[in-house]
């Protein structure tokens, strides 16, 4: 049984088809990239597998069941992870507290009963403050738990985002653009941790990202999506190759053969003493 | 009840010419103007003062009219201005806060008093329906009127539609050479042109006391405007007529049983219209 | 000068030190602790019975305050007609004792309870709608509060008002004043708990953002009314504590100015800030009491300085009713807050609150960086 499993699903907004009859199968512990020119619907299908767009056809289905109605906290409430284009984080509160505020679905004591002072709240308390700072120094983000998140670094915000993402105990992930914003030896390093993610954790990955080396470099399997249609799929090698991915990305020149010029070097200028 | 619907409509006229002024700033700025109320009320103030040194009402009223319009302006320059980039609440707070100044101040400097101000156009009432029409009420739907053609023809003009450029893509605007800061006076301008207008037309009526617009206009002008569509001119219109005859019937049917009828019935309309057509009667989907 | 401000977020994070704290450690914070606190219960039982009920009403106030913070401070939904919430509250607990003769601890449950079921209606409404929208429908509740439900049969006493006489425990001023602030220190008890725990901190997601909170677990919809119940709560718990300090409850102290007067002093205490909403209540609870008495001793000062006895007769002329120089002055303190200041009070205390807390006493707190949090949805219709 796969755990998720997207089957012909369509949306349009407005008179655009954003999606168009899309079928993408995750199994289990597999890390699957999905790439794609910008518009192509990547986010958008993310965003229906999440709960915040409702597709006009088609079934979602995780671990077997059928989440097409449930609303999105209830479908994080499943194991599905998420992070976001724009960091996924709560602005207005410091990188622990955001952590703290990641676990909402693992604290068992009652609304009432954290606002009432209730003596079982603050052991439950200490715990997740325990059980956030694991995780921050799994990630390398110790030193910055008590700082707001201001001022930080695009990349280190994405970090800190996928370590919230892993507070909330997903069995999917849904990782969109995670390694926007990070250079190549970043990006190399964030591979390697969602495989120890995958081998650590037990979790499985659905990828969406740019860089394109690293997405091949760490799925098992591969989509590729353009205007609203999956364009093919399989294992990466086969579908970085793939002519009409090329041409997506790189246009009709390529499908025909004909290699895109290449710039002349230019010498270096000699040196002025 | 054909009383009823007259005098609804009648009272209807006025809140569609507050509702007009509200959307205007909204259509433009995307702000609510708490204020707009006031600016009627100072306005009327200075009417009065110049009307009891006997300066007649021309030129008590153009003179009145032009304070309004300072007091817009001052509002626009030294508060919205300055707040430009927050959230809607905040502007909305801070003309509230203008507003309660304004009060606080009309209450320290003239006392809470009921004043009489003479009508504008002096005539016998007469009856329509059982209703009774005073030619003071026919002056605000001609204002009414006018103010509405006025606006309309105003955003098909290329000013007015630079301005609803500079509402919805200020950088857009700015880049295409459109002056943000004189689109933001003028739009200012002109709705405390319209809040004065509604102030002056009200009062002879209506009973003048300090904040009397705002107490007595503000709350169903803006809920015309929220009912017929915050962003739609029309809409005003429309809302401005439905809340003056719901209004009028709820008080009319309902007034003997229930105190304050008349208040429920809008909150009723407000909340029918926010739960089965949150855009409005006329507005957009969202 | 623009500012990227926003009001229904707040300025920094808060930072804690994680090791001992420096300044003295916590002995110096204790003592200091104790010389205010028994200083201030001191004073509560030498001053006179008037002071006494009014420093009450301040603290009613205050909770009031906190009754706003939770509402515009964390959920970041503005109630311009919380006086609503405050007058049920006032209105029921009069209506326990009154006509149903119970007593004060039945009154004052109930107060809460039945502001907290007015809160749930109108946070049922702003599940569809936030912001501006939201804004206005709360003042028409308001409105209609005040023109229809204070003025229903059971609630007017016959004309003269709602009688509420205290408890005979609590029947002097002084010792209804210390009732009063038992209670304040309840709310801000529950007050902390409710940030520090999983429901504050989910209420202030969804404020921030929907669609994260709810990535992460949170039911939007259920966290929106409890932070309205809460509020809601409250504001009706104020209104009951309200009703025996005034002793009689009547309909129109509880108008639109008074809503504006909470959100004012909700926003010049600094919204996130606690003890910048409660010094700011208490501040405007307390100049609304005792302006008369500010003006006239200004006003006799001004007459001795020789030279400008002028100006002391001339305000006496003009200014026919000096207690409305009190919405005035708020009014001008609110339009400074939003422009010039914005983390209120509460910022100018952070300094010390922060001391408290086990921090550095650094000045450098008062001022505030003004850059705006972005976060949650723009509203437009």
């Amino acid at each position: 049984m796969s755990v998720l499993d997207v089957s012909g699903v369509s949306i349009g907004f407005g008179g655009v088809q954003a999606l168009g009859n899309v079928e993408l199968v995750v199994d289990e512990w597999e890390v699957v990239g999905l790439i794609g020119p910008n518009g192509a619907g990547k986010t958008t299908l993310f965003n229906c597998i999440t709960g915040f767009y409702k597709q006009d056809a088609g079934v979602i289905r995780f671990k077997g069941r059928d989440i097409s109605r449930l609303a999105p906290h209830k479908r994080a409430a499943l194991g599905i992870g998420r992070t976001f284009q724009q960091v996924g984080l709560v602005r207005s509160m410091t990188v622990l507290e955001n952590l703290l505020l990641a676990q909402h679905l693992e604290v068992n004591y009652a609304d009432i009963a954290g606002m009432i002072g209730s003596p079982e709240t603050f052991p439950v308390e200490v715990d997740l403050r325990r059980r956030a700072m694991n995780i921050l120094d799994f990630m390398g983000l110790s030193d910055l738990a008590h700082s707001s998140l201001d001022g930080l670094p695009y990349g280190t915000l994405k970090t800190i985002e996928v370590a919230a993402v892993l507070a909330t105990d997903p069995e999917l992930l849904l990782l969109d653009e995670p390694a926007a914003g990070m250079g190549p030896e970043e990006a190399h390093a964030f591979g390697n941790r969602v495989r120890e993610m995958r081998k650590e954790l037990g979790i499985t990955v659905v990828m969406i990202d740019h860089h394109v080396p690293l997405v091949v470099a760490v799925s098992d399997y591969m989509y590729c999506l353009d205007f609203g249609q999956v364009l093919t799929h399989g294992e990466p090698d086969f579908v970085r190759s793939h002519p009409s991915v090329l041409e997506a990305y790189m246009g009709e020149d390529v499908k025909n053969g004909s290699k895109p010029k290449r710039r002349s070097r230019k010498r270096a200028p000699a040196r002025r003493r | 009840m054909g009383a009823a619907t007259v005098s609804g409509l009648v009272v209807g006229a006025g809140y569609a010419l507050v509702a007009l002024g509200i959307v205007l700033i909204y259509k433009a700025t995307r702000q609510f103007n708490f204020a707009q109320g006031e600016i009627g009320t100072v306005a009327t103030f200075v009417a009065w003062m110049l009307l009891e040194r006997d300066l007649g009402w021309p030129i008590s009223g153009v003179i009145a009219v032009l304070t309004g319009v300072a007091m817009g302006l001052a509002i626009e320059r030294f508060i919205v201005r300055p707040l430009a980039r927050s959230p809607q609440v905040t502007v909305l707070v801070a003309t509230a806060g203008v507003a309660l100044l304004a009060i606080a101040l009309q209450i320290i400097i003239g006392e809470a008093k009921l004043r009489a101000i003479t009508p504008m156009l002096s005539g016998d009432n007469f009856s329509v329906f059982g209703a009774v029409v005073k030619p003071q009420d026919l002056m605000i739907i001609a204002g009414l009127a006018v103010t509405g053609v006025v606006l309309v023809l105003f955003f098909r003009s290329p000013v007015g539609t630079a301005l609803l450029a500079t509402s919805q893509e200020p950088t857009a605007a700015r880049i295409a050479g459109i002056d943000i800061n004189q689109m933001s006076m003028l739009v200012w301008g002109v709705a405390a042109l319209f809040g004065a207008l509604a102030g002056l037309l009200f009062a002879p009526i209506d009973a003048f006391t300090p904040g009397f617009m705002t107490q007595r206009r503000l709350i169903p002008g803006f809920t015309a405007a929220v009912i017929g569509g915050i962003t739609s001119l029309p809409g005003a219109v429309v809302g401005g007529f439905a809340i003056g005859l719901i209004e009028s019937y709820f008080g009319h049917l309902l007034g003997e049983t229930i105190r304050g009828a008349d208040g429920l019935g809008v909150l009723a309309a407000l909340l029918a219209v926010l739960v089965i057509r949150p855009q409005g009667l006329l507005g957009k989907a969202a | 000068m623009a500012t990227d401000l926003d009001i229904t977020h707040p300025m920094e994070a808060v930072e804690t030190d994680l090791g001992g704290p420096p300044h003295g450690g916590w002995t110096a914070r204790a003592i200091a602790g104790v010389v205010f606190g028994g200083g201030f219960l001191l004073l509560i039982g030498v001053v006179s019975d008037l002071d006494a009920s009014r420093i009450g009403y301040a603290f009613i106030f205050a909770i009031v305050g906190i009754s706003m913070r939770v509402l515009l401070g964390l959920l970041g939904q503005i109630s311009l007609g919380h006086q609503a919430f405050v007058g049920i509250g006032a209105f029921m607990a009069g209506f326990v004792v009154t006509e149903l003769e119970l007593d004060f601890a039945m009154a004052v449950p109930a107060a809460a309870l039945s502001g907290a079921a007015a809160a749930l209606i109108l946070g049922a409404a702003a599940l569809r709608i936030g912001g501006l929208l939201l804004a206005l429908v709360t003042l028409t509740f308001g409105a209609v509060a005040e023109r229809t439900i204070f003025l229903l049969r059971q609630f007017t006493g016959g004309g003269s008002g709602l009688p509420a006489p205290r408890p005979p425990w609590a029947a002097t001023d002084t010792t209804y004043a210390y009732v009063c602030l038992a209670f304040l220190v309840v709310v801000l008890f529950i007050d902390w708990r409710f940030v520090s725990t999983k429901a504050g901190r989910a209420v202030q997601a969804v404020r921030d953002s929907e669609r994260v909170a709810a990535s992460m677990g949170i039911s939007v919809v259920k966290y929106k009314l409890l932070a309205f119940m809460l509020s809601g709560f409250l504001a009706g718990l104020a209104g009951g504590l309200l009703a025996f300090n005034i002793g009689t409850v009547q309909a129109a102290p509880f108008n639109f100015f008074l809503a504006l007067e909470f959100v004012l002093m909700t926003v010049v205490g600094g919204l996130q800030y606690r003890s910048g909403v409660v010094v700011g209540s208490m501040f405007f609870a307390l100049l609304d009491r005792y302006f008369g008495n500010i003006y006239d001793w200004f006003l006799r000062q001004l007459d001795k300085v020789p030279g400008i006895r002028g100006v002391a007769d001339f305000l006496r002329d003009v200014i026919a009713d000096p207690g409305l120089l009190v919405p005035a002055v708020g009014a001008g303190l609110l339009i400074l807050t939003l422009i010039s200041f914005p983390g209120g009070i509460g910022q100018q205390l952070r300094p010390i609150v922060s001391w408290f807390r086990g921090g550095r006493f650094d000045l450098s707190l008062i001022h505030a960086d003004t850059s705006a949090r972005g976060g949650g949805e723009d509203v437009r219709p």
